[in-house]
């Protein structure tokens, strides 16, 4: 055979390939499999690693906690917990377990099992602060088990809904730690086959989920996409069923068939590192927060998503306060009243990530401080320098998103204040005073007093300034059905379905 | 030239791996420690206490100076042990190997598909030098060089993938036939890139062989049109077509990088990317110890290639 006639050979049977390959359309996947696309790396299945809202999504599906969030996140639902309830005095609490609760190895979830979790919630230094106030377990029966509180704390519950409140077999089931995390075991719907952080993380229906007729779906692909912009083109082509937390941008690519309505928010901030001389002043933080033009970030920075912020604590929550008398809105006058006498420095930098704010969003703010006399540099890091930084202290200003994880509405200050305040670096111990106020109360009315109170003083000292109240934007396919979305937009992967 | 001493070219240029994938560490390792961001506090997390991170950085290993470091790595490398991913804790070198199939599918596929074409489009191209398909090839070999790979990817997800919905979008799904059509556009990507670049290359070496005192005597023994340019041009243009390729397949390589990152494969190109943002040490310096491997054996395998298709080379110790 001749060269000519080998080559020829060679590229029939690339176009063959190629006919084949492409004979069939849109996915091969199964009609009761969902897929879904996450723009963010995953951080494991370790517990208190978990930091992403999309982590919490996939944790919870295989490590369910013991208390379910419903109705659109207004109400602590049973669960793995069929019931609970507190002592009179508030310093115990008794869980009952579902006796149809399984773990996915076909094993009873029991009350020992319950204990093991706590003191590995307990013991993690992300989220662990947030049961400290159980003091110690005592397991009554195998579907019973009392915390014992070493004061009245009202939102555990709230916190056994966390996902990273995962239920967990005791001694990780006769597997270490790390060993265990590979491949973990829970009483959620669904187990898991194959994970990556950066691949696909693939589940498969848990067959002994005490939840008759769920989950609704046999599968669940959870794949990674670095690029927004392709999630979206995944979306539209077909490819998957659902993708959270789209960036606004991204959003305005998508028809709005595809746009789920939800009741999420998140809550973008400018921190303000008060460690910095210039910064440490309450007046020049004031300042900032007035010179700030919020419409023009709204429309321009966030592309007419979300609404002008009305607080300095994510609105996400059913009783969430309003700032009195008001968040800030642009004023210049009276922002350069503020910095009347006060030296500013030649330049601030505003440290932000490439990825999850626009570029307009931190050039419009630095436009609006020009307008005070405030110089600032714009400083763009990869993710991993931005969020070493915040932990660090070492910016001057950042960008940072946060909202509430919980119908709690002790939730959001609590991790103000367990992230000294939004990695602003300052003194936390009003607030933290606040909170346990709070968590010793049971009169709603006191309780809302009291997180009002925490909001104004927030507004009032400015740590970090809300930019805006977005509103998470989840799109779908149209006929995927039961996706619910909690108001910190997360969902369980058991109730959907096409 | 024997093969003895194509053996001996070989086994000498292999020997020279050891102080360049040395030296590819140590300079790794060292930018690895001068990026900011701390590997142990994203792991712990933003919320730790900073004994719990002095504890995880103690874990970890970082808390050991620099050489020490260093030097352990090297130890355990040479053991096969390349550590274990700082945020998965699951082994470095089994998660390279899930991932390396599919880079390689990527580069290699690339190259083929680019040798493929540029071999027809050179060919065309010098049956009629300043023709109208020269002219048509020279053009296109012009746009092609200066055209980014991953606008290339971007042009083909938005105008082939989307509307045909014959290949994926994005990511390689989960079944084999799916695997398939989920590496076509991105092998085009690749091969787009590389086809312009070794068409011009092939097409002035085909020009100065075609002008030579045998390919003249073929001519004059009625040799002509594809006879001629197949077995007597092409033939003799082989050799520094495969420099071209060996020294475009390493770009590839590189290239591929983008083309997962494009296409959500979950590639060690992809991979490389989301360890540095993740400050992932080991998986970091797994892929580059990869990488750095790879580029020696091509090189090695083109020069090898090289003299055994034109006996004119001489390989030297």
């Amino acid at each position: 055979m001749g060269v000519v006639q080998k080559i020829g050979a060679l590229a029939l049977s690339v176009a063959f390939l190629l006919g084949t390959a492409a004979c069939g359309s849109g996915s091969a996947e199964s009609a009761n499999q969902i897929h879904i696309g996450r723009t963010e790396v995953f951080d494991g299945f370790t517990l208190d690693q978990e930091l992403l809202n999309e982590d919490y999504a996939i944790s919870t599906a295989v490590m369910e906690p013991l208390i379910r969030v419903g109705n659109e996140g207004k109400e602590l639902q049973p669960g793995i917990a069929s019931s609970w309830q507190y002592n009179d005095d508030d310093t115990q609490l008794t869980i009952n377990i579902n006796p149809d609760a399984k773990f996915s190895n076909g094993k009873a979830v029991t009350a020992n099992d319950v204990a093991f979790s706590l003191a590995v919630w307990k013991s993690g230094p992300n989220y662990g602060a947030n049961y400290s106030s159980i003091a110690s377990s005592t397991v009554k029966d195998d579907h019973t088990i009392v915390f014992n509180l070493s004061q009245p704390d009202s939102s555990i519950p709230a916190f056994l809904s966390y996902a990273v409140a995962g239920v967990i077999p005791k001694d990780y089931g006769g597997k270490s730690a790390k060993a265990f995390y590979q491949n973990p075991v829970g009483a959620g719907p669904f187990k898991v086959e194959s994970w990556s952080t950066d691949g696909d993380i693939v589940l498969n229906k848990n067959p002994y989920y005490y939840k008759k007729g769920y989950p609704k779906a046999d599968r669940v692909i959870n794949s990674y996409t670095p690029d927004s912009n392709s999630v979206a083109l995944q979306l539209k082509a077909g490819q998957i069923d659902l993708v959270n937390q789209l960036d606004s941008i991204t959003a305005k690519l998508l028809d709005r068939s595809y746009i789920a309505k939800v009741p999420a928010h998140q809550t973008p901030t400018l921190v303000l590192n008060t460690q910095n001389a210039f910064l440490a002043n309450k007046s020049v933080r004031q300042a900032i927060a007035y010179a700030i033009d919020y419409e023009s970030l709204q429309k321009y920075g966030f592309y007419g998503f979300g609404e002008l912020p009305n607080s300095s604590l994510p609105p996400n929550l059913e009783g969430s306060p309003k700032t009195t008398g008001g968040y800030y809105r642009q004023n210049i006058a009276k922002a350069k009243q503020l910095l009347k006498g006060v030296d500013i420095p030649a330049s601030i930098t505003l440290t932000y990530p490439t990825s999850g704010i626009s570029a307009a969003v931190v050039q419009i703010i630095q436009s609006d401080l020009k307008k005070v006399g405030i110089n600032v540099e714009l400083k763009s890091v990869d993710g991993g320098t931005w969020s070493s930084s915040l932990s660090a202290g070492t910016f001057d200003m950042s960008t940072f998103a946060t909202n509430a994880n919980s119908p709690d509405l002790i939730d959001a200050p609590s991790y103000v204040v367990s992230t000294k305040m939004l990695y602003a670096q300052m003194d936390t111990s009003h607030l933290a005073d606040l909170i346990s106020s709070y968590k010793e109360s049971t009169d709603t009315n006191a309780k809302q007093q009291i997180v009002q109170q925490i909001d104004d003083y927030l507004s009032d000292e400015v740590p970090y300034v809300v930019l805006n109240a977005n509103k998470v934007i989840v799109a779908k396919q149209p006929d995927i059905k039961g996706l619910e979305v909690q108001p910190w937009s997360c969902y369980y992967y058991d109730t959907l379905s096409h | 030239m024997t093969s003895k001493s194509r053996y001996r070219f070989i086994v000498t240029r292999l020997l020279t791996l050891i102080p360049l994938i040395l030296g590819i560490l140590l300079v790794t390792t060292l930018l690895l420690d001068l990026t900011p961001g701390d590997p142990a506090r994203l792991v712990t997390g933003p919320r730790a206490s900073d004994n719990d991170v002095a504890h995880v950085r103690s874990q970890m290993g970082l808390d050991k100076p620099f050489l020490i470091r260093y030097i352990d790595y090297v130890f355990n490398v040479v053991r096969g042990d390349f550590g274990t991913s700082f945020k998965t804790g699951k082994a470095v070198g089994a998660q390279i190997a899930q991932q390396l199939p599919i880079t390689l599918s990527i580069a290699v596929g690339g190259i083929v598909v680019a040798l493929l074409l540029s071999v027809v489009l050179a060919m065309l191209s010098v049956q009629k030098p300043d023709g109208i398909a020269d002219q048509i090839v020279r053009i296109l070999c012009v746009v092609g060089i200066g055209l980014p790979s991953f606008w290339i990817a971007i042009m083909l997800i938005s105008y082939v993938a989307l509307p045909t919905r014959a290949f994926p979008v994005a990511g390689i799904g989960t079944d084999m036939v799916t695997h398939v059509r989920a590496m076509i556009l991105p092998i085009l990507t690749v091969a787009i890139s590389l086809t312009a670049p070794m068409t011009r290359s092939l097409r002035a070496t085909l020009l100065d062989v075609r002008n030579s005192d045998y390919v003249l005597a073929a001519r004059t023994l009625g040799f002509k049109g594809w006879g001629l340019t197949g077995g007597f041009i092409l033939r003799n243009a082989a050799g520094p077509l495969v420099v071209v390729a060996a020294s475009q397949a390493g770009y590839a390589l590189f290239g591929t990088t983008v083309v997962e990152v494009a296409f959500s494969l979950p590639g060690i190109g992809q991979g490389l990317v989301t360890a540095a943002s993740q400050r992932d040490f080991p998986l970091v310096q797994g892929y580059t110890f990869v990488f750095a491997i790879a580029i020696v054996v091509i090189y090695l395998i083109a020069d090898v290639i090289t003299s055994l298709i034109d006996p004119r080379v001489r390989i030297e110790s």
